[in-house]
Protein backbone atom coordinates (compact mmCIF):
# COMPACT_ATOMS: atom_id res chain seq x y z
CA UNK A 1 0.00 0.00 0.00
CA UNK A 2 1.33 3.43 -0.97
CA UNK A 3 0.75 6.82 0.60
CA UNK A 4 1.28 10.23 -0.94
CA UNK A 5 1.46 13.84 0.09
CA UNK A 6 -1.43 16.12 -0.89
CA UNK A 7 -2.62 19.65 -0.13
CA UNK A 8 -3.17 19.94 3.67
CA UNK A 9 -6.79 21.07 3.37
CA UNK A 10 -8.50 18.31 5.34
CA UNK A 11 -10.44 19.30 8.50
CA UNK A 12 -8.38 18.57 11.60
CA UNK A 13 -10.20 16.24 13.99
CA UNK A 14 -7.41 14.79 16.12
CA UNK A 15 -3.75 15.15 17.11
CA UNK A 16 -1.01 12.61 17.66
CA UNK A 17 2.29 12.86 19.52
CA UNK A 18 4.91 10.12 19.41
CA UNK A 19 8.26 9.49 21.05
CA UNK A 20 9.51 8.81 24.56
CA UNK A 21 7.38 10.53 27.20
CA UNK A 22 4.81 11.77 24.67
CA UNK A 23 1.72 10.90 26.81
CA UNK A 24 3.10 12.67 29.86
CA UNK A 25 4.13 15.75 27.86
CA UNK A 26 0.69 16.02 26.29
CA UNK A 27 -1.07 15.46 29.61
CA UNK A 28 0.94 18.31 31.15
CA UNK A 29 0.25 20.58 28.15
CA UNK A 30 -3.50 19.90 28.22
CA UNK A 31 -3.65 20.38 31.99
CA UNK A 32 -2.21 23.88 31.56
CA UNK A 33 -5.05 24.83 29.22
CA UNK A 34 -8.75 25.54 29.66
CA UNK A 35 -10.69 22.81 31.44
CA UNK A 36 -13.01 22.72 28.42
CA UNK A 37 -10.31 20.80 26.54
CA UNK A 38 -10.68 18.10 29.19
CA UNK A 39 -13.67 16.82 27.20
CA UNK A 40 -11.36 15.70 24.38
CA UNK A 41 -10.97 11.90 24.37
CA UNK A 42 -7.60 10.26 24.09
CA UNK A 43 -5.93 6.89 23.64
CA UNK A 44 -2.29 6.20 24.36
CA UNK A 45 0.59 3.76 24.52
CA UNK A 46 3.99 4.11 26.26
CA UNK A 47 5.38 6.28 23.44
CA UNK A 48 2.35 7.79 21.78
CA UNK A 49 -0.91 9.56 22.48
CA UNK A 50 -3.82 10.50 20.24
CA UNK A 51 -6.23 13.30 21.19
CA UNK A 52 -9.65 13.44 19.51
CA UNK A 53 -11.57 16.73 19.17
CA UNK A 54 -14.52 17.29 21.51
CA UNK A 55 -17.82 18.77 20.37
CA UNK A 56 -17.99 22.48 21.22
CA UNK A 57 -21.62 22.16 22.27
CA UNK A 58 -22.49 18.58 23.23
CA UNK A 59 -25.80 17.58 21.73
CA UNK A 60 -25.80 20.46 19.25
CA UNK A 61 -25.96 19.85 15.51
CA UNK A 62 -23.46 22.65 14.81
CA UNK A 63 -20.64 20.13 14.33
CA UNK A 64 -18.07 22.57 15.72
CA UNK A 65 -15.24 20.85 17.58
CA UNK A 66 -12.54 21.90 20.02
CA UNK A 67 -8.87 20.92 19.90
CA UNK A 68 -5.98 22.46 21.81
CA UNK A 69 -2.98 23.95 20.06
CA UNK A 70 0.04 21.85 21.08
CA UNK A 71 3.09 22.58 19.01
CA UNK A 72 4.67 19.13 18.99
CA UNK A 73 1.52 17.24 17.96
CA UNK A 74 0.74 16.20 14.38
CA UNK A 75 -2.77 17.06 13.13
CA UNK A 76 -4.94 14.18 11.88
CA UNK A 77 -8.11 13.93 9.82
CA UNK A 78 -10.74 11.21 9.51
CA UNK A 79 -10.25 9.70 6.06
CA UNK A 80 -13.43 7.65 6.47
CA UNK A 81 -14.20 4.30 8.13
CA UNK A 82 -12.66 5.71 11.36
CA UNK A 83 -9.19 5.61 9.85
CA UNK A 84 -7.20 8.69 10.78
CA UNK A 85 -4.34 10.05 8.68
CA UNK A 86 -1.98 13.00 9.12
CA UNK A 87 -3.32 16.15 7.44
CA UNK A 88 -1.74 16.45 3.98
CA UNK A 89 -1.33 12.68 3.42
CA UNK A 90 -3.65 10.28 1.62
CA UNK A 91 -3.73 6.78 0.18
CA UNK A 92 -2.01 6.79 -3.20
CA UNK A 93 -4.98 5.37 -5.10
CA UNK A 94 -7.87 6.96 -7.06
CA UNK A 95 -10.41 8.56 -4.72
CA UNK A 96 -13.22 6.10 -5.41
CA UNK A 97 -10.94 3.15 -4.48
CA UNK A 98 -9.68 4.53 -1.15
CA UNK A 99 -12.83 3.70 0.88
CA UNK A 100 -13.18 0.04 -0.21
CA UNK A 101 -9.42 -0.42 0.19
CA UNK A 102 -9.51 0.86 3.77
CA UNK A 103 -12.45 -1.43 4.54
CA UNK A 104 -10.52 -4.38 3.09
CA UNK A 105 -7.48 -3.42 5.17
CA UNK A 106 -9.61 -3.40 8.32
CA UNK A 107 -11.03 -6.84 7.58
CA UNK A 108 -7.64 -8.27 6.59
CA UNK A 109 -6.01 -7.22 9.88
CA UNK A 110 -9.16 -7.55 12.04
CA UNK A 111 -8.96 -3.89 13.04
CA UNK A 112 -12.15 -3.16 14.92
CA UNK A 113 -11.36 0.06 16.76
CA UNK A 114 -10.59 3.45 15.21
CA UNK A 115 -7.00 3.50 13.97
CA UNK A 116 -4.31 5.99 12.98
CA UNK A 117 -1.86 5.37 10.14
CA UNK A 118 1.26 7.52 10.13
CA UNK A 119 3.19 6.84 6.89
CA UNK A 120 6.97 6.94 7.04
CA UNK A 121 8.23 9.28 4.33
CA UNK A 122 11.88 9.13 3.36
CA UNK A 123 13.54 12.56 3.28
CA UNK A 124 12.42 14.41 0.14
CA UNK A 125 10.07 11.65 -1.04
CA UNK A 126 6.49 12.38 -2.06
CA UNK A 127 5.40 8.78 -1.67
CA UNK A 128 5.73 6.21 1.15
CA UNK A 129 5.31 2.44 1.37
CA UNK A 130 5.43 1.91 5.14
CA UNK A 131 3.22 3.30 7.89
CA UNK A 132 2.98 3.04 11.66
CA UNK A 133 -0.39 1.87 12.94
CA UNK A 134 -1.89 3.03 16.22
CA UNK A 135 -5.11 1.43 17.49
CA UNK A 136 -7.44 3.68 19.47
CA UNK A 137 -8.98 0.87 21.50
CA UNK A 138 -9.50 2.58 24.84
CA UNK A 139 -10.70 6.12 24.33
CA UNK A 140 -11.33 8.13 27.49
CA UNK A 141 -11.53 11.84 28.39
CA UNK A 142 -8.11 13.45 28.48
CA UNK A 143 -9.22 15.26 31.65
CA UNK A 144 -8.82 11.98 33.48
CA UNK A 145 -5.86 10.79 31.45
CA UNK A 146 -3.62 8.12 32.84
CA UNK A 147 -0.68 6.76 30.79
CA UNK A 148 -1.46 3.23 29.69
CA UNK A 149 0.50 0.13 28.79
CA UNK A 150 1.15 -0.26 25.08
CA UNK A 151 -2.14 -0.85 23.23
CA UNK A 152 -0.90 0.25 19.83
CA UNK A 153 1.48 -1.52 17.50
CA UNK A 154 4.05 -0.01 15.21
CA UNK A 155 4.06 -1.84 11.87
CA UNK B 1 -3.59 54.94 -22.53
CA UNK B 2 -1.42 52.44 -24.41
CA UNK B 3 -1.56 48.75 -23.69
CA UNK B 4 0.96 47.20 -26.07
CA UNK B 5 3.06 45.67 -23.33
CA UNK B 6 1.16 43.25 -21.09
CA UNK B 7 3.44 43.96 -18.16
CA UNK B 8 3.49 47.70 -18.81
CA UNK B 9 2.40 50.28 -16.29
CA UNK B 10 -0.83 51.06 -18.18
CA UNK B 11 -1.99 47.49 -17.74
CA UNK B 12 -0.85 47.49 -14.11
CA UNK B 13 -2.84 50.68 -13.50
CA UNK B 14 -5.89 49.25 -15.23
CA UNK B 15 -5.69 46.06 -13.16
CA UNK B 16 -5.39 48.15 -10.01
CA UNK B 17 -8.48 50.14 -10.98
CA UNK B 18 -10.45 46.99 -11.75
CA UNK B 19 -9.50 45.58 -8.35
CA UNK B 20 -10.53 48.77 -6.53
CA UNK B 21 -13.75 48.78 -8.51
CA UNK B 22 -14.53 45.20 -7.49
CA UNK B 23 -13.70 46.05 -3.87
CA UNK B 24 -16.15 48.95 -3.91
CA UNK B 25 -18.90 46.95 -5.57
CA UNK B 26 -18.50 43.92 -3.34
CA UNK B 27 -19.10 46.00 -0.22
CA UNK B 28 -22.66 46.43 -1.49
CA UNK B 29 -23.28 42.76 -2.15
CA UNK B 30 -22.54 40.30 0.64
CA UNK B 31 -20.88 37.08 -0.56
CA UNK B 32 -21.20 38.14 -4.20
CA UNK B 33 -17.59 39.10 -4.89
CA UNK B 34 -17.07 35.96 -6.97
CA UNK B 35 -20.11 36.77 -9.11
CA UNK B 36 -18.86 40.31 -9.72
CA UNK B 37 -15.39 38.99 -10.57
CA UNK B 38 -16.77 36.51 -13.06
CA UNK B 39 -18.83 39.19 -14.81
CA UNK B 40 -15.64 41.27 -14.97
CA UNK B 41 -13.74 38.33 -16.45
CA UNK B 42 -16.51 37.99 -19.05
CA UNK B 43 -16.26 41.67 -19.95
CA UNK B 44 -12.49 41.56 -20.35
CA UNK B 45 -12.46 38.34 -22.35
CA UNK B 46 -15.62 39.42 -24.27
CA UNK B 47 -17.42 36.25 -23.40
CA UNK B 48 -20.87 35.62 -21.98
CA UNK B 49 -21.79 34.66 -18.44
CA UNK B 50 -24.67 32.50 -17.23
CA UNK B 51 -25.87 32.80 -13.63
CA UNK B 52 -28.02 30.00 -12.26
CA UNK B 53 -29.71 30.33 -8.90
CA UNK B 54 -32.97 30.77 -7.03
CA UNK B 55 -34.84 34.09 -7.13
CA UNK B 56 -33.86 36.71 -4.59
CA UNK B 57 -30.17 35.89 -4.43
CA UNK B 58 -29.07 39.27 -5.73
CA UNK B 59 -28.03 38.16 -9.21
CA UNK B 60 -29.91 40.94 -10.98
CA UNK B 61 -28.91 43.67 -8.53
CA UNK B 62 -25.23 42.72 -8.67
CA UNK B 63 -25.17 42.63 -12.47
CA UNK B 64 -27.08 45.91 -12.71
CA UNK B 65 -24.58 47.50 -10.33
CA UNK B 66 -21.56 46.33 -12.31
CA UNK B 67 -23.17 47.30 -15.64
CA UNK B 68 -24.01 50.80 -14.45
CA UNK B 69 -20.51 51.23 -13.04
CA UNK B 70 -19.08 51.23 -16.57
CA UNK B 71 -19.17 54.05 -19.02
CA UNK B 72 -20.87 51.76 -21.50
CA UNK B 73 -24.30 51.31 -23.11
CA UNK B 74 -26.22 48.77 -21.06
CA UNK B 75 -29.46 46.95 -21.79
CA UNK B 76 -31.42 44.79 -19.39
CA UNK B 77 -34.67 42.92 -19.73
CA UNK B 78 -36.72 40.39 -17.80
CA UNK B 79 -37.87 37.89 -20.40
CA UNK B 80 -41.23 36.17 -20.05
CA UNK B 81 -43.06 33.54 -22.02
CA UNK B 82 -44.95 36.21 -23.96
CA UNK B 83 -42.06 38.60 -24.59
CA UNK B 84 -42.08 39.79 -28.21
CA UNK B 85 -38.77 40.01 -30.13
CA UNK B 86 -39.44 43.72 -30.66
CA UNK B 87 -39.19 44.28 -26.88
CA UNK B 88 -35.53 43.31 -27.08
CA UNK B 89 -34.46 44.14 -30.61
CA UNK B 90 -36.67 47.13 -31.44
CA UNK B 91 -39.95 47.61 -33.30
CA UNK B 92 -40.08 47.98 -37.06
CA UNK B 93 -39.49 51.45 -38.48
CA UNK B 94 -42.90 52.30 -39.99
CA UNK B 95 -41.51 54.92 -42.37
CA UNK B 96 -39.03 52.39 -43.74
CA UNK B 97 -41.82 49.83 -43.95
CA UNK B 98 -43.85 52.21 -46.13
CA UNK B 99 -40.93 52.18 -48.53
CA UNK B 100 -40.94 48.38 -48.50
CA UNK B 101 -37.94 48.00 -46.22
CA UNK B 102 -37.74 45.94 -43.04
CA UNK B 103 -35.66 47.92 -40.59
CA UNK B 104 -36.07 47.89 -36.81
CA UNK B 105 -35.50 50.93 -34.63
CA UNK B 106 -32.66 49.63 -32.49
CA UNK B 107 -31.94 52.82 -30.54
CA UNK B 108 -31.67 51.95 -26.85
CA UNK B 109 -32.30 48.27 -27.59
CA UNK B 110 -30.18 45.12 -27.33
CA UNK B 111 -28.51 45.43 -30.78
CA UNK B 112 -26.87 48.66 -29.60
CA UNK B 113 -25.89 47.47 -26.14
CA UNK B 114 -22.32 46.93 -25.02
CA UNK B 115 -23.31 45.16 -21.83
CA UNK B 116 -26.55 43.17 -21.73
CA UNK B 117 -28.34 41.52 -18.84
CA UNK B 118 -31.17 39.15 -19.70
CA UNK B 119 -33.07 37.69 -16.78
CA UNK B 120 -35.01 34.41 -17.18
CA UNK B 121 -33.22 33.84 -20.46
CA UNK B 122 -34.62 30.37 -21.12
CA UNK B 123 -38.20 31.66 -21.17
CA UNK B 124 -37.49 33.42 -24.49
CA UNK B 125 -39.35 32.29 -27.61
CA UNK B 126 -37.60 30.49 -30.46
CA UNK B 127 -37.57 33.74 -32.45
CA UNK B 128 -35.84 35.58 -29.58
CA UNK B 129 -33.31 32.84 -28.90
CA UNK B 130 -32.42 32.48 -32.60
CA UNK B 131 -31.80 36.22 -32.94
CA UNK B 132 -29.83 36.15 -29.68
CA UNK B 133 -27.71 33.24 -30.86
CA UNK B 134 -26.44 35.28 -33.77
CA UNK B 135 -25.72 38.27 -31.55
CA UNK B 136 -23.87 36.13 -28.99
CA UNK B 137 -21.86 34.16 -31.56
CA UNK B 138 -21.24 36.60 -34.35
CA UNK B 139 -22.06 39.98 -32.84
CA UNK B 140 -24.56 40.47 -35.64
CA UNK B 141 -28.27 41.25 -35.47
CA UNK B 142 -30.25 40.22 -38.53
CA UNK B 143 -33.89 40.68 -39.35
CA UNK B 144 -34.81 39.73 -42.89
CA UNK B 145 -32.37 41.53 -45.15
CA UNK B 146 -31.49 43.99 -42.40
CA UNK B 147 -28.21 43.22 -40.73
CA UNK B 148 -26.11 45.22 -38.28
CA UNK B 149 -22.93 44.60 -36.36
CA UNK B 150 -23.53 44.87 -32.62
CA UNK B 151 -21.00 46.37 -30.17
CA UNK B 152 -21.78 43.76 -27.49
CA UNK B 153 -18.89 43.10 -25.13
CA UNK B 154 -20.62 40.58 -22.89
CA UNK B 155 -24.09 39.29 -22.22
CA UNK B 156 -24.91 38.16 -18.71
CA UNK B 157 -27.96 35.93 -18.50
CA UNK B 158 -29.74 34.54 -15.48
CA UNK B 159 -32.12 31.71 -14.83
CA UNK B 160 -33.46 29.75 -11.87
CA UNK B 161 -32.25 26.45 -13.31
CA UNK B 162 -30.41 24.91 -16.22
CA UNK B 163 -32.83 23.78 -18.92
CA UNK B 164 -33.51 20.08 -19.49
CA UNK B 165 -34.48 20.65 -23.11
CA UNK B 166 -31.57 19.71 -25.40
CA UNK B 167 -32.17 22.63 -27.77
CA UNK B 168 -32.02 25.08 -24.87
CA UNK B 169 -28.96 23.30 -23.48
CA UNK B 170 -27.23 23.88 -26.82
CA UNK B 171 -28.15 27.57 -26.51
CA UNK B 172 -26.81 27.62 -22.93
CA UNK B 173 -23.52 26.25 -24.24
CA UNK B 174 -22.91 29.66 -25.91
CA UNK B 175 -22.31 31.07 -22.44
CA UNK B 176 -18.69 30.32 -21.72
CA UNK B 177 -18.82 30.97 -17.98
CA UNK B 178 -21.44 29.44 -15.71
CA UNK B 179 -21.82 30.25 -12.04
CA UNK B 180 -24.29 28.66 -9.62
CA UNK B 181 -25.47 31.29 -7.15
CA UNK B 182 -26.63 30.09 -3.74
CA UNK B 183 -28.31 32.13 -0.99
CA UNK B 184 -25.75 33.63 1.41
CA UNK B 185 -24.68 31.30 4.19
CA UNK B 186 -25.96 31.62 7.76
CA UNK B 187 -22.73 33.22 9.00
CA UNK B 188 -23.11 36.13 6.55
CA UNK B 189 -26.77 36.83 7.31
CA UNK B 190 -26.12 39.80 9.58
CA UNK B 191 -23.81 41.31 6.94
CA UNK B 192 -26.55 40.73 4.37
CA UNK B 193 -29.12 42.54 6.51
CA UNK B 194 -26.76 45.46 7.12
CA UNK B 195 -25.79 45.72 3.48
CA UNK B 196 -29.39 45.40 2.29
CA UNK B 197 -30.43 48.20 4.64
CA UNK B 198 -27.61 50.44 3.46
CA UNK B 199 -28.55 49.83 -0.17
CA UNK B 200 -31.97 51.29 0.53
CA UNK B 201 -30.28 54.55 1.49
CA UNK B 202 -27.78 56.60 -0.48
CA UNK B 203 -25.67 54.24 -2.60
CA UNK B 204 -22.06 53.34 -1.90
CA UNK B 205 -21.24 52.79 -5.57
CA UNK B 206 -17.67 53.25 -6.86
CA UNK B 207 -16.68 56.90 -7.13
CA UNK B 208 -15.93 56.94 -10.84
CA UNK B 209 -17.07 54.84 -13.77
CA UNK B 210 -14.66 52.60 -15.59
CA UNK B 211 -14.26 53.49 -19.23
CA UNK B 212 -14.74 51.14 -22.16
CA UNK B 213 -11.18 51.85 -23.28
CA UNK B 214 -9.90 50.33 -20.05
CA UNK B 215 -11.78 47.10 -20.75
CA UNK B 216 -10.61 47.17 -24.37
CA UNK B 217 -7.03 47.68 -23.25
CA UNK B 218 -7.17 44.69 -20.92
CA UNK B 219 -8.87 42.63 -23.63
CA UNK B 220 -6.11 43.33 -26.14
CA UNK B 221 -3.45 42.77 -23.50
CA UNK B 222 -5.00 39.33 -22.92
CA UNK B 223 -4.76 38.55 -26.61
CA UNK B 224 -0.99 39.16 -26.34
CA UNK B 225 -0.52 36.71 -23.45
CA UNK B 226 1.81 33.78 -24.16
CA UNK B 227 -0.14 30.56 -23.62
CA UNK B 228 2.56 28.11 -24.72
CA UNK B 229 3.39 26.98 -21.17
CA UNK B 230 -0.20 26.06 -20.30
CA UNK B 231 -1.44 24.45 -23.53
CA UNK B 232 -0.38 20.92 -22.63
CA UNK B 233 -1.50 21.16 -18.96
CA UNK B 234 -4.81 22.59 -20.22
CA UNK B 235 -5.22 19.72 -22.68
CA UNK B 236 -4.44 17.27 -19.86
CA UNK B 237 -7.12 18.86 -17.69
CA UNK B 238 -9.69 18.70 -20.49
CA UNK B 239 -8.87 15.02 -21.12
CA UNK B 240 -9.25 14.32 -17.40
CA UNK B 241 -12.60 16.13 -17.25
CA UNK B 242 -13.93 14.28 -20.29
CA UNK B 243 -12.81 11.00 -18.81
CA UNK B 244 -15.31 11.34 -15.96
CA UNK B 245 -18.12 11.99 -18.42
CA UNK B 246 -18.35 15.78 -18.28
CA UNK B 247 -19.22 17.16 -21.68
CA UNK B 248 -17.13 20.14 -22.83
CA UNK B 249 -17.68 21.22 -26.43
CA UNK B 250 -14.69 21.89 -28.67
CA UNK B 251 -15.88 25.49 -28.96
CA UNK B 252 -15.77 25.92 -25.21
CA UNK B 253 -12.36 24.37 -24.86
CA UNK B 254 -10.89 26.67 -27.49
CA UNK B 255 -12.56 29.77 -26.05
CA UNK B 256 -11.50 28.76 -22.55
CA UNK B 257 -8.02 29.94 -23.50
CA UNK B 258 -9.35 33.51 -23.58
CA UNK B 259 -10.32 33.19 -19.92
CA UNK B 260 -6.91 31.79 -19.01
CA UNK B 261 -5.22 34.67 -20.82
CA UNK B 262 -7.45 37.27 -19.14
CA UNK B 263 -6.74 35.68 -15.74
CA UNK B 264 -3.00 35.97 -16.45
CA UNK B 265 -3.36 39.66 -17.33
CA UNK B 266 -5.23 40.34 -14.11
CA UNK B 267 -2.42 38.53 -12.28
CA UNK B 268 -0.01 40.95 -13.92
CA UNK B 269 1.73 38.27 -16.01
CA UNK B 270 2.70 38.28 -19.67
CA UNK B 271 2.66 34.48 -19.84
CA UNK B 272 -0.08 32.24 -18.55
CA UNK B 273 1.05 29.71 -15.95
CA UNK B 274 -0.46 26.96 -13.80
CA UNK B 275 -1.90 29.74 -11.62
CA UNK B 276 -4.30 30.69 -14.42
CA UNK B 277 -5.97 27.40 -15.31
CA UNK B 278 -8.79 27.65 -12.73
CA UNK B 279 -11.43 29.21 -15.08
CA UNK B 280 -11.84 25.74 -16.57
CA UNK B 281 -14.17 24.89 -13.65
CA UNK B 282 -16.63 27.53 -14.87
CA UNK B 283 -16.83 25.94 -18.33
CA UNK B 284 -18.84 23.11 -16.78
CA UNK B 285 -22.62 23.69 -16.82
CA UNK B 286 -23.82 21.43 -14.02
CA UNK B 287 -23.50 22.23 -10.33
CA UNK B 288 -22.77 18.62 -9.35
CA UNK B 289 -20.18 18.31 -12.11
CA UNK B 290 -18.52 21.59 -11.14
CA UNK B 291 -18.13 20.16 -7.62
CA UNK B 292 -16.77 16.93 -9.09
CA UNK B 293 -14.33 18.77 -11.34
CA UNK B 294 -13.05 20.87 -8.42
CA UNK B 295 -12.10 17.72 -6.55
CA UNK B 296 -10.88 15.91 -9.63
CA UNK B 297 -8.48 18.74 -10.51
CA UNK B 298 -7.22 19.16 -6.96
CA UNK B 299 -3.58 18.66 -7.88
CA UNK B 300 -3.75 20.42 -11.29
CA UNK B 301 -5.34 23.57 -9.84
CA UNK B 302 -3.47 23.69 -6.54
CA UNK B 303 -1.26 26.52 -7.80
CA UNK B 304 -4.27 28.69 -8.69
CA UNK B 305 -3.86 32.27 -7.66
CA UNK B 306 -5.22 35.65 -8.69
CA UNK B 307 -5.06 38.77 -6.56
CA UNK B 308 -7.98 40.42 -8.37
CA UNK B 309 -10.25 37.44 -8.97
CA UNK B 310 -9.54 35.89 -5.57
CA UNK B 311 -13.06 34.67 -4.77
CA UNK B 312 -13.58 33.18 -8.24
CA UNK B 313 -10.39 31.19 -7.66
CA UNK B 314 -11.65 30.04 -4.28
CA UNK B 315 -14.91 28.80 -5.79
CA UNK B 316 -13.15 27.17 -8.73
CA UNK B 317 -10.59 25.18 -6.81
CA UNK B 318 -10.32 22.74 -3.99
CA UNK B 319 -6.91 23.55 -2.68
CA UNK B 320 -4.91 25.67 -0.27
CA UNK B 321 -6.23 28.93 -1.76
CA UNK B 322 -9.81 27.95 -1.11
CA UNK B 323 -8.89 26.52 2.28
CA UNK B 324 -7.04 29.69 3.28
CA UNK B 325 -10.02 31.82 2.32
CA UNK B 326 -12.35 29.53 4.24
CA UNK B 327 -10.13 29.66 7.35
CA UNK B 328 -9.75 33.43 7.06
CA UNK B 329 -13.52 33.90 6.86
CA UNK B 330 -14.06 31.65 9.88
CA UNK B 331 -11.28 33.32 11.88
CA UNK B 332 -12.61 36.79 11.09
CA UNK B 333 -16.13 35.82 12.15
CA UNK B 334 -14.80 34.23 15.32
CA UNK B 335 -12.74 37.27 16.29
CA UNK B 336 -15.77 39.51 15.76
CA UNK B 337 -17.88 37.14 17.82
CA UNK B 338 -15.95 37.69 21.07
CA UNK B 339 -17.94 38.57 24.22
CA UNK B 340 -17.22 42.18 25.22
CA UNK B 341 -16.32 41.34 28.84
CA UNK B 342 -13.93 38.68 30.16
CA UNK B 343 -16.44 38.08 32.97
CA UNK B 344 -18.97 36.82 30.41
CA UNK B 345 -19.51 33.06 30.91
CA UNK B 346 -19.03 32.57 27.18
CA UNK B 347 -15.61 34.19 27.21
CA UNK B 348 -13.81 30.97 28.06
CA UNK B 349 -15.65 29.09 25.32
CA UNK B 350 -14.65 31.80 22.88
CA UNK B 351 -10.97 31.51 23.87
CA UNK B 352 -11.08 27.75 23.39
CA UNK B 353 -12.66 28.21 19.95
CA UNK B 354 -9.89 30.67 19.10
CA UNK B 355 -7.24 28.15 20.13
CA UNK B 356 -8.93 25.51 18.00
CA UNK B 357 -8.78 27.90 15.05
CA UNK B 358 -5.05 28.29 15.70
CA UNK B 359 -4.69 24.50 15.53
CA UNK B 360 -6.53 24.42 12.19
CA UNK B 361 -4.45 27.21 10.66
CA UNK B 362 -1.18 25.61 11.77
CA UNK B 363 -2.29 22.24 10.40
CA UNK B 364 -2.79 23.72 6.94
CA UNK B 365 0.10 26.16 6.62
CA UNK B 366 3.73 26.18 7.70
CA UNK B 367 4.79 29.57 9.09
CA UNK B 368 6.66 30.43 5.88
CA UNK B 369 3.73 29.61 3.60
CA UNK B 370 0.97 31.40 5.48
CA UNK B 371 -1.06 33.65 3.17
CA UNK B 372 -0.82 37.29 4.20
CA UNK B 373 -4.41 37.71 5.41
CA UNK B 374 -4.28 34.51 7.41
CA UNK B 375 -0.91 35.49 8.89
CA UNK B 376 -2.42 38.69 10.26
CA UNK B 377 -5.44 36.85 11.66
CA UNK B 378 -3.23 34.20 13.24
CA UNK B 379 -1.14 36.89 14.92
CA UNK B 380 -4.30 38.53 16.29
CA UNK B 381 -5.59 35.23 17.67
CA UNK B 382 -2.24 34.46 19.26
CA UNK B 383 -2.11 37.92 20.83
CA UNK B 384 -5.59 37.47 22.33
CA UNK B 385 -4.65 34.06 23.75
CA UNK B 386 -1.34 35.29 25.15
CA UNK B 387 -3.04 38.28 26.76
CA UNK B 388 -5.48 35.94 28.49
CA UNK B 389 -2.76 33.64 29.77
CA UNK B 390 -0.88 36.51 31.47
CA UNK B 391 -1.79 37.15 35.12
CA UNK B 392 -4.04 40.17 35.67
CA UNK B 393 -2.32 43.15 37.41
CA UNK B 394 -3.43 43.66 41.03
CA UNK B 395 -6.44 45.89 41.55
CA UNK B 396 -8.22 44.95 38.34
CA UNK B 397 -11.25 42.76 38.01
CA UNK B 398 -10.52 39.04 37.85
CA UNK B 399 -11.69 37.34 34.67
CA UNK B 400 -12.49 33.65 34.48
CA UNK B 401 -9.24 31.73 34.46
CA UNK B 402 -8.61 29.81 31.27
CA UNK B 403 -5.34 28.26 32.34
CA UNK B 404 -6.82 26.29 35.21
CA UNK B 405 -5.98 22.60 35.15
CA UNK B 406 -8.88 20.19 34.72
Amino acid sequence: MYWRRTAPVQPVGALIATGAGAPERVAVAVAAKSRLFGACRCASGPNWIVLLAAPAEPGSASGEELLPSIETMVPLYDSGSSIWLPVGIELDVPGHVAGPLMDALRRRHAIESPAVFVPRFEEGWESAMKADLYLLSDLHPVGGHRPEPNVGAAA
Amino acid sequence: MKFQDVTGSAVADAVKRVNAHLDALSTQFVSRRALLELVMLGLISREHVLLIGPPGTGKSAAVQAIASSFDAVAFEYLIGRFTEPSELFGALDLNALKEGQIRPVTTGMLPQAEIAFLDEIFLGSTAILNALLKILNERTYRRGQYSVTTPLLSCVAASNAMPDDTALAAFADRFLLTMFVDPVDDESLSDLLRSGWNLAGPGAAPDDKLGKELLAGLHFAALEVDLSEVREPYAHIVRKIRLVGVNLSDRKIVKGQKLIAAAAVLRGAASAGPEDLWPVTYLVQSKAQQDEVRELLDSELKHSHNPVLSQSVVRATYGPTAHAAHLAAKATALLEDGPPLPSDPLHEVWLVRLETMLTRIDAAFAPDSLPEQLRALRATIQAVLEKQSRPEPAGESTPIRTDEPA
